[in-house]
């Protein structure tokens, strides 16, 4: 997939296009999905993994990952959780409110080498919302792809995000296996970490590629994890998250080694990466 | 369960990967298949370390308890996976407090004996405790995973800037 930053066709892509604030849904905690819609023309096309700059006037901009379907274009779906400034401004709107928006940006998901392979993903926490669309995808292409399975870790059972989805996406052809970092009385569920139930991996790893999305130490817990079980550096994808300000790889805040996330990124093969999550001050 | 399966379910265990079928039908023969049911315990935290278990179905919870914290489950152990590494190691007592989380067959497997065929056959001994060694190292990484602390303050995960 590209990794040239891609803007909305015909606009300017450093000015944000006003959007409205369509549907608001409480996840869990202090997470919010915005279901957002352009004020003026259709909203942009983007690919699995891509990320918009959402802008709050007199806060700034954050950089959140598109969790909607690639299938369900008209209605932009950002799941942020409220941890700053902007995402917190962002978390008092309310359904009808206008927030403006850059994007799509980045790269995606690795969508053209999945088909007839085994596909597992990897999601930490609220990771999985950068995962959701190519979730999505790969279910509406079902018939191409081997295995699918999504591997959830979250803090506690009632942190799941996404969990009204899992029993259609069962039906859809994907294995879901959750753990939780703490168990409450009535859990039935796994209690551990996610690279625990990355065994008995499922399929030939060699014919596997494995899609992480989370907290960064686990990501690489996980890559270790996944080559010690066989699949090759180069079939183990990362989505990273750093400070990004500009989305456009000018500004350098989000530069990683010789890789600006926003633009070379989000999306990573580990091999590409691996030197640098090493270090401690990148 | 027959002796076939009792060797089967063993055959899956990640600490019995590579031993000879000579040792792998002694440790059947020594092998004695319990059912427990749901929310039962195993073994608790200070037990008399004298078996160790092999998960032929069921999920289990590890658990410690204290004073002012009650009860807290740290991890799960599910079919196909090695139970109970204190005893092997000369251990005294148990570490933590097993109790199935489902319906569970177990196949307990007595100190003594384990520890004696380590004794007379000396590849066994060493696959058996390499395997221990690296279902303790998972574990070990598992934990500190856990110490981390990865949900704390997911920040990093997403709108980390915002």
């Amino acid at each position: 997939m590209s990794a040239t930053p891609q803007s909305m066709r015909g606009t300017n892509p450093w000015t944000p296009r006003p959007f409205r604030i369509e549907g608001i849904i409480a996840e869990l905690t202090s997470v919010w999905t915005f279901c957002l819609s352009p004020e003026e023309g259709d909203s942009p096309s983007f690919q699995p993994g891509q990320f918009n700059m959402l802008y709050v006037p007199g806060f700034g901009e954050a950089a959140i990952s598109i969790s909607s379907s690639t299938y369900d274009i008209p209605q932009l779906q950002h799941t942020f959780r409220a941890v700053g400034n902007v995402t917190g401004a962002l978390s008092r709107l309310r359904e009808g409110d206008q927030i403006g928006v850059r994007g799509p940006f980045g790269n995606s998901w690795p969508v053209m080498q999945l088909p007839g392979k085994n596909v597992i993903f990897v999601a930490g926490g609220i990771g999985l919302a950068p995962l959701r669309p190519v979730i999505e995808y790969t279910l509406q292409n079902r018939t191409e792809y081997e295995k699918l399975k999504l591997i959830y870790g979250a803090k506690s059972p009632d942190v799941l995000l996404y969990r009204r989805e899992f029993s259609r996406w069962t039906d859809a052809g994907l294995e879901i296996e959750v753990t939780v970092d703490r168990g409450t009385p009535h859990w039935q569920g796994h209690i551990g970490v996610v690279t625990e139930i990355m065994r008995p991996f499922p399929g030939d790893p060699e014919q596997t590629q494995v899609l992480v999305c989370g907290p960064e130490v686990m990501m690489r817990f996980v890559a270790r994890e996944a080559i010690s079980l066989g699949v090759p550096p180069a079939q183990v994808f990362l989505s990273l998250e750093r400070n990004m300000k500009c989305a456009m790889g000018m500004c350098g805040v989000c530069q990683f080694g010789p890789e600006f996330i926003c633009k070379d990124g989000p999306v990573f093969p580990f091999n590409r990466i691996q030197q640098y999550l090493r270090l401690e001050d990148l | 369960m027959s002796n076939d399966d009792l060797v089967e379910a063993i055959r899956e265990v990640d600490c019995f990967q590579g031993i000879h079928e000579e040792d792998l039908g002694q440790i059947a023969k020594m092998g004695r298949v319990i059912e427990f049911a749901a929310n039962e315990i195993v073994f608790r935290e200070g037990d008399t370390a004298l078996s160790s278990y092999v998960v032929v179905s069921g999920t289990l919870s590890l658990e410690v308890c204290a004073p002012g914290i009650g009860c807290r489950r740290l991890s799960t152990i599910r079919d196909g996976e090695f139970l109970g590494w204190s005893p092997v190691l000369d251990n005294f007592h148990m570490t933590v407090t097993a109790r199935t989380v489902t319906i569970c067959h177990l196949i307990e497997l007595p100190k003594d004996q384990l520890l004696a065929l380590c004794e007379r056959s000396p590849h066994f001994g060493y696959v058996f405790m390499r395997g221990v060694a690296q279902t303790l190292a998972r574990r070990l990484s598992a934990a500190r995973m856990q110490l981390l602390n990865l949900f704390g303050d997911e920040a990093e995960t997403n709108a980390a800037d915002g």
